[in-house]
């Protein structure tokens, strides 16, 4: 082969292995933690590099100055770190004053992140601030927090719990069980300040799980206390890919092999946070083919009776599927009969019966799969359903690719977000908040 | 690459959450295209375009040229791409090949050739592969490259020459049917 050949073999493939759209989410969560950022002043460095030291504004900051104010933050950042690498309560709760709700607009911030969780109930946070309602939006109110700076993350479960976590080292989970009048705060032993955050999914008041760089971590008392990390590494696995744990907690994985090959249709499912895992196999039929790509997006189980829902990504030979089919087991998963099929990249299952799931359109069911209504002619991604009907949806009306869904309707004039409230599932829209 | 337009910049680089909302929204695709092509795994993909767009906000008042938003973006990208796939070999990961079945047919190459072609890039380093998606790929020179990459211009014409032997020689021991180095060691 000439070298002329080889490019040209070379910029194919790149055009090939390049046609794959990014997540549709990729933008939102990338907005999302530029929007928990701040700006750093601009350092000027001077044509000869860092030997020649650095300037801020007019001040001239020889480098040996730099280096010996580095190695003393170092320092003092390893003396006052030393003896916080525990996973222990920092902080006990400590009652707030109650807040007093009150109209509020929140259309000039650009992020933040709304999650309904009951018909009347819903939180809001926004940058370090954190608000709720308990009249659907009408009225809101702005609880006191511990921790002054923006989280990372936040985890709102029901009305009255919610979740957040904060960088540092070490990193630490605050968790409130009354509706944010008090507090509990507690550490993730061995998590340095730069660690990045996989996911972090609260699935009841007391159960969830942390996975930052090295491993999950575990609360099962409401966020008192966090064990970990656990490495997620279950046995004989040449690839995987690890899911983010669904309503009910339960982590999978996704298995198959690297270099091409099929994916061999394994399903690795663990209910107790990485501690041990049990192995499956996705089913397989004309509509979820052998070979392909799948990965759980949602599951329902009592007992040995289990509902799942599986995100067709790719058949065997890669080639994109994008459609999300519903089985149920009898006998805990060792055997799987068909149910529904959508053309959707996963689903919400709010309940046995109540599932939805969105693409270039919304669907739902409330009896459990045997009959579908079309419940929204676009697609409402990063909604929060409370129920099949009604839902909060955050549109950053700044990015012109969701001025489509909101329309000139609802961003006309908002320079930057608007909170919008539907109570029919998805078919219309009201701005709140 | 299309260009950005200088007062979003401009305005983000000002504190303008929103411009650099556009900003980011006009470039996220191609960022995760170069990231995934690099790292050849959509889930670190993933990781390095947010790293990616939270370390140019973050940064972004270093900017001095506002028409050279975009080769900046790159070079944060490349560093970002670095970083991950560091993380992602000290986790043990192996990287996955989703999306590598070429959709539309291309006459220049096989299947098999493809295929081929796709587990000698794995071999390859990420700096050999950066190098090779910047050159094949965006079509920079060695110049921009050498920028993209921060390295010396020197340094870059003999890692796109090593690059392109190390994937020559990848490619003629697998059509001799050679045993498949493990991905780890070949990084």
């Amino acid at each position: 082969m000439t070298e002329r050949d080889l490019d040209r073999q070379l910029a194919g493939a790149f055009e090939a292995w390049a046609s794959f759209a990014p997540p549709a989410n990729l933008l939102a969560r990338s907005l999302e933690r530029v929007g928990q950022t701040r700006q750093r002043a601009a350092w000027r460095l001077p044509g000869a590099g860092l030997r020649a030291g650095a300037t801020i504004g007019r001040v001239v900051v020889p480098f040996w100055v730099m280096l010996l104010l580095a190695a003393v933050l170092t320092a003092a950042l390893a003396v006052a770190g030393s003896g916080l690498l525990r996973s222990t309560v920092v902080a006990e709760a400590t009652p707030m004053a109650t807040p007093t709700g009150q109209a509020r607009s929140f259309s000039g911030l650009s992020d933040y992140q709304a999650q309904l969780v009951s018909d009347t109930v819903g939180w809001l946070g926004a940058g370090p601030s954190l608000y709720r309602t308990v009249d659907s939006g009408v009225t809101w109110s702005e609880l006191q927090l511990p921790e002054s700076k923006t989280p990372v993350a936040r985890t709102f479960v029901d009305a009255d719990t919610a979740f957040l976590a904060f960088a540092g080292e070490p990193w630490r989970i605050a968790a409130t069980h009354d509706g944010g009048l008090s507090w509990t705060e507690a550490s993730l032993s061995g998590t340095a300040a730069s660690a990045s955050m996989r996911f972090f999914a609260m699935h009841s008041a007391s159960v969830g799980e942390a996975f930052l760089d090295n491993g999950i971590y575990r609360t099962q008392d409401g966020g008192r206390s966090w064990s970990g990390p656990i490495a997620p590494q279950p046995p004989k696995v040449a690839f995987f890919k690890l899911e983010q744990p669904d309503a009910h907690g339960v982590l999978s994985w996704s298995d198959g092999k690297a270099d091409n090959k099929p994916f061999d249709d394994r399903l690795w499912l663990s209910l107790d946070g990485g501690e041990s895992w049990m192995e499956r196999s996705f089913p397989t039929d004309t509509a979820s083919p052998a070979g392909g790509l799948k990965a759980l997006s949602a599951e329902w189980m009592d007992g040995s009776h289990w509902l799942i829902a599986v995100n067709v990504e790719t058949d065997a030979a890669s080639r994109p599927i994008g459609r999300t089919t519903f089985y149920d087991s009898t006998d805990a998963g060792q055997s799987w009969r068909y149910v529904s099929q959508l053309p959707v990249n996963g689903v919400d299952m709010l309940s046995q019966t109540d599932w939805l799931g969105c693409a270039t359109s919304c669907w739902s069911t409330r009896d459990g799969g045997a009959t579908w209504r079309q419940t929204a002619g676009t697609e409402v991604r990063g909604a929060s359903f409370a129920s099949v009907t009604h839902a909060w949806l955050v549109v950053p009306c700044g990015l012109p690719a969701w001025r489509h869904i909101a329309g000139a309707e609802y961003c006309d004039g908002v320079v930057r977000s608007r909170l919008l409230e539907t109570t029919d599932g998805g078919r219309t829209w009201q701005p709140i908040g | 690459v299309k260009p950005v337009r200088r007062d979003l910049v401009e305005r983000a680089r000002a504190g303008d959450r929103s411009a650099f909302a556009e900003l980011a929204a006009a470039s996220v695709g191609r960022l995760f295209n170069i990231a995934q092509l690099m790292l050849r795994d959509r889930d670190v993909a993933d990781d390095a375009v947010q790293e990616t767009l939270v370390q140019a906000w973050r940064d972004l008042r270093s900017l001095q040229d506002l028409d050279g938003f975009d080769a900046w973006l790159h070079r944060v990208l490349v560093r970002c791409v670095y970083r991950e796939a560091d993380r992602a070999r000290r986790h043990a990961r192996q990287v996955t090949l989703l999306g590598s079945t070429p959709t539309h047919p291309d006459a220049s190459a096989t299947v098999a050739d493809r295929d081929a072609l796709d587990r000698g890039f794995m071999r390859l380093s990420p700096e050999h592969r950066a190098v090779l998606v910047l050159h094949h790929y965006l079509g920079y020179s060695d110049a921009e490259a050498a920028q993209a990459m921060s390295v010396p211009l020197g340094t870059i014409k003999s890692r796109l020459h090593r690059a392109t032997v190390a994937l020559r020689s990848a490619l003629e021991a697998d059509a001799r049917g050679g045993e498949m180095l493990a991905m780890e060691s070949a990084r």
